[in-house]
């Protein structure tokens, strides 16, 4: 699906803007890396865009997916966009998990939401989601609580729940910031794997700078609640034109 | 060094999990021990049980000469030992002003001190308007960075991290990594850190502990792990870790 964002700004109470005036544009089956500063606004960019925002922020500008408006859309059109086009792996897994529920039923569930009568299929769906992503032992991982997994299961887990409905849009938060190298490899591929058998676009966050060079071929790079650069990949790492994105790029080559 | 941690055959299982299999360790004062492995292969527990936090299933932990019983950490344990947790959303209470979570600590040790609870945000980054805020306000560096203030507030000699840096940009995650490293040449700070990003365990750490499967892999002085594994396991990691397609003529 193809996403446009214009002049989207995101204030909380009477503090200075989240962010400002902040617009880019995702063509149908491209990936698009979000580097930038601690703070800077890539996670409220992306709540923004899932319609995930708090009350109490305000939110201007527009977004359009396939070209339809995104903002403004009420509480049950946004959930049912949710899932079905749109998805998104949230940088926190265990506060997007519900501690309540097994996994594998909470996998489950959100397949079902978007596959109704599909009691048997939607249980295995579960199983062969978690192998993707790396488990040897999805069957135990299905049964556990949240609180029973490691971080970096919990991070497989809500990868699986955003793959698992082959939505049109992929918004993953730092999606690997919990895995061993071995695993964030097997990850990776399973996300280039999805994105290119369902055609699915991506926005891919990331302060791994090396992961981001490898999985998108654009970017685009915020300091302050501004994208301060955007560009090709190639262009971008090898001839940054704004200092913060030369500084970033310089630091991560130098490991 | 004189030894801080002397670990025995420790071992924890969560049901059918053996989440430890029977870990041995010692960890000498002021040592900078990094600890990397697999997801799930047990580090979170091992330093759970390190900072008294979880009961092991069996084997034995001495703290500088003191058995661990049971869970129950000797006295003056709390104070000494600082733990920043994986997960720093669910480590920090909600419905605490920042000011309060990082001067908690400080007021379990009978301190009252707000200078030095906006000084210890300054050094991770943070501007004292943080201090009237609440934690789902934050980013998720940020609240990483709160984790990390609230743990050095009351300069413990020990420091447990588990991945205190991976939601950091590099530049942040510079600053912190000049902070830890500062503090542990001038005030001799024990740290044991966990994390998945090779090359700040190296740039922190002067020996590595390689998890695989609730077991210690291999173990030994930084260079000589990284330089020479021993162990297929490590020579794997090593090479897996991903590299900068394009970089910076
Ligand atoms: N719910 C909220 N209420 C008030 N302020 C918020 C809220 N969520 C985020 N902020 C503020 O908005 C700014 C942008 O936050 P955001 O989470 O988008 O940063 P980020 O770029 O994702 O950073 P990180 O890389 O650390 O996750 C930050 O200064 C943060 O303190
Ligand atoms: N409370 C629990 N109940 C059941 N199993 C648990 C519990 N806590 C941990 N485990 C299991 O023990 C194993 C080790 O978990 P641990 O959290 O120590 O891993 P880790 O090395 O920290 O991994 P990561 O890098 O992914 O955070 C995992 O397989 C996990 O599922
Ligand atoms: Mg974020
Ligand atoms: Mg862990």
């Amino acid at each position: 699906m193809s996403l446009s964002v214009r002049d989207l700004s995101v204030a909380f109470g009477r503090r200075a803007p989240a962010v400002e005036s902040v617009g880019f544009e995702l063509a149908d089956g491209e990936r698009l890396g979000v580097i930038g500063e601690s703070g800077s606004g890539k996670s409220v960019t992306s709540l923004a865009l899932m319609g995930l925002l708090p009350e109490y922020a305000r939110v201007t500008g527009s977004v359009s997916l396939d070209g339809q408006e995104l903002l403004g859309l009420g509480d049950r059109e946004l959930s049912k966009l949710r899932g079905e086009k749109m998805s998104m792996v949230f940088q926190e897994p265990m506060t997007a998990l519900d501690p309540t529920m097994r996994v594998g039923r909470q996998i489950a569930e959100a397949y079902r939401l978007h596959h109704p009568r599909s009691g048997a299929a939607a249980r295995e769906q579960v199983e062969t989601v978690l192998d993707k992503v790396g488990f040897t032992d999805a069957r135990r991982v299905s049964l556990s609580y949240p609180h029973e997994l490691s971080g970096g299961q919990r991070q497989r887990v809500l990868l699986a729940m955003a793959v698992v409905n082959k939505p049109g849009l992929i918004i993953f938060d730092e999606p690997t910031t919990a895995l061993d190298v071995l695993v964030q490899a097997e990850v990776l591929q399973l996300i280039d794997a999805t994105l290119t058998a369902t055609g699915a676009s991506a926005l891919f966050i990331s302060h791994n700078i090396a992961v981001v060079s490898q999985v998108c071929t654009r970017a685009v790079v915020m300091r302050g609640g501004r994208i301060v650069e955007d560009g090709p990949i190639a262009e971008l790492f090898e001839h940054p034109k704004h200092p913060y994105t030369r500084a970033l790029v310089e630091a991560a080559a130098h490991e | 060094m004189s030894e801080l941690y002397q670990v025995k055959a420790l071992t924890r299982s969560f049901g059918k999990v053996e989440a430890l299999k029977g870990v041995d360790l010692a960890v000498g004062k002021g040592e900078r021990l990094g600890i990397v492995g697999g997801s799930g292969s047990g580090k979170t527990t091992l330093i759970r049980l390190l900072a008294a936090l979880d009961v092991p299933t069996g084997g034995t932990i001495v703290f500088d000469g003191e058995p661990i019983r049971a869970g129950k950490p000797p006295k003056g344990f709390r104070s000494r030992v600082q733990v920043v947790f994986q997960d720093p959303r669910s480590s920090l209470d909600p419905r605490m002003k920042i000011k309060d979570i990082v001067g908690e600590p400080l007021r379990s040790q009978h301190r009252r001190d707000p200078k030095r609870v906006e000084q210890v945000l300054a050094d991770v980054g943070l501007e004292p308007d943080v201090l009237e805020r609440y934690p789902h306000e934050f980013s998720g560096g940020q609240r990483q960075r709160i984790a990390i203030a609230r743990a050095l507030a009351p300069e413990p000699e020990v420091l447990i991290a588990d991945e205190p840096v991976s939601a950091l940009d590099v530049l942040v995650r510079d600053q912190i990594i000049e902070l830890l490293g500062s503090l542990t040449k001038a005030r001799g700070l024990t740290l044991l850190l966990v994390s998945h990003d090779l090359a700040v365990v190296r740039r922190l750490c002067d020996s590595v502990l390689i998890m695989n499967e609730g077991g210690i892999a291999e173990s030994g002085p930084m260079a000589q792990v990284m330089n020479h594994p021993r162990e297929d396991y490590t020579r794997r990691l090593l090479a897996a870790v991903p590299r900068l397609k394009f970089g910076p003529s």
